[in-house]
């Protein structure tokens, strides 16, 4: 069952999450804070990421680049939740290292596709080292 | 394939989770900034300390806010409503609590039929979708279940 760590400091978003997610095979995990998110993924990487933007305690861009440049986090997919998706702040996302976007709001069938893309393309790259 | 029995909990391109949320206690602009978010919502959902649903601002009256405050002439004194001079007293500083109404709502076990009812009971384009706590986890639109139950999810704009 893959693992998704949510990194979002709204309840309400695990929610939407765990709705969108469980009933199709996924396990949702979050944590609320970048500190503690970071500190899960190191100790039990999970097989996708989801991570806020706009965290009470961090910026989302600077966590990504944590992520993506330690070897330990680098090869999970990372994708940012954003209500912001203008090109901007696209560009600065894929720039800090994001695989993929997910904008708020987001239909169920929308977000599975784009993680279930991620973790393919993770699949076949492992299997192809 | 979607109609009007289907559970709203089974129409999973139809429901757009975590919706733009605002405070009883929040100002005009913080609600303007809201909905703005999510045009799609056509609204922001007021929420208490709890996260639970108390009431919406559809964008249809934020638009007579906003124009009640820039262009107060707009409205003779005769057409201007209680509710509107209620508004042009506090300015931008009216709250989400007092701009409010009803909101439609609809559980997961309800079907799109059930929402489209509410919808148009209470006059609005969008209803909640409330979790076991009355905490919003998204909403549907009365212009998406009836495009996709008319002409299916796949119908693309022709060239």
């Amino acid at each position: 069952m893959p693992t998704i760590l949510l990194i979002d400091d709204e309840a309400r978003v695990g929610a939407a999450l765990r709705f969108a997610l469980e009933p199709h095979g996924f396990h949702v995990e979050q944590e609320t804070t970048a500190a503690s998110g970071e500190a899960r993924a190191r100790v039990a990487p999970p097989d996708c990421v989801l991570l806020d933007v706009s965290l009470d305690d961090a910026d989302g861009l600077d966590v990504c680049r944590r992520f993506k440049a330690d070897p330990a986090t680098s090869g999970i997919p990372l994708l940012l939740l954003t209500g912001h998706v203008d090109p901007a702040s696209v560009a600065r996302g894929f720039e800090a290292g994001a695989d993929d976007f997910v904008p708020k709001p987001f239909t169920p069938r929308e977000l599975r596709a784009r993680i279930e893309a991620h973790l393919r393309r993770n699949a076949s790259g492992a299997s192809s080292d | 394939m979607t109609d009007l029995t289907t559970r709203v909990s089974e129409a999973d391109t139809l429901i757009h989770l975590v919706p733009p949320i605002v405070q009883r206690e929040d100002p005009l602009p913080n609600i303007i900034l809201s909905a703005a978010s999510d045009p799609a919502a056509r609204a922001a959902f007021v929420v208490d300390g709890d996260g639970r649903l108390v009431g919406v601002a559809p964008v249809s009256e934020l638009d007579r806010d906003m124009l009640v405050l820039l262009v107060p002439g707009a409205f003779a004194g005769d057409r201007m409503s209680g509710r509107q001079l209620a508004r042009l007293s506090h300015g931008t500083d009216v709250t989400a609590g007092q701009l409010m109404r009803e909101p439609a709502t609809v559980g997961l076990t309800d079907t799109l039929a059930t929402a489209l009812k509410r919808m148009e009971e209470h006059g609005l384009e969008s209803a909640a979708i409330l979790d076991d706590g009355g905490r919003p986890l998204g909403y549907v639109t009365m212009f998406e279940i009836l495009a996709e139950v008319l002409i299916g999810p796949g119908a693309t704009v022709p060239n």
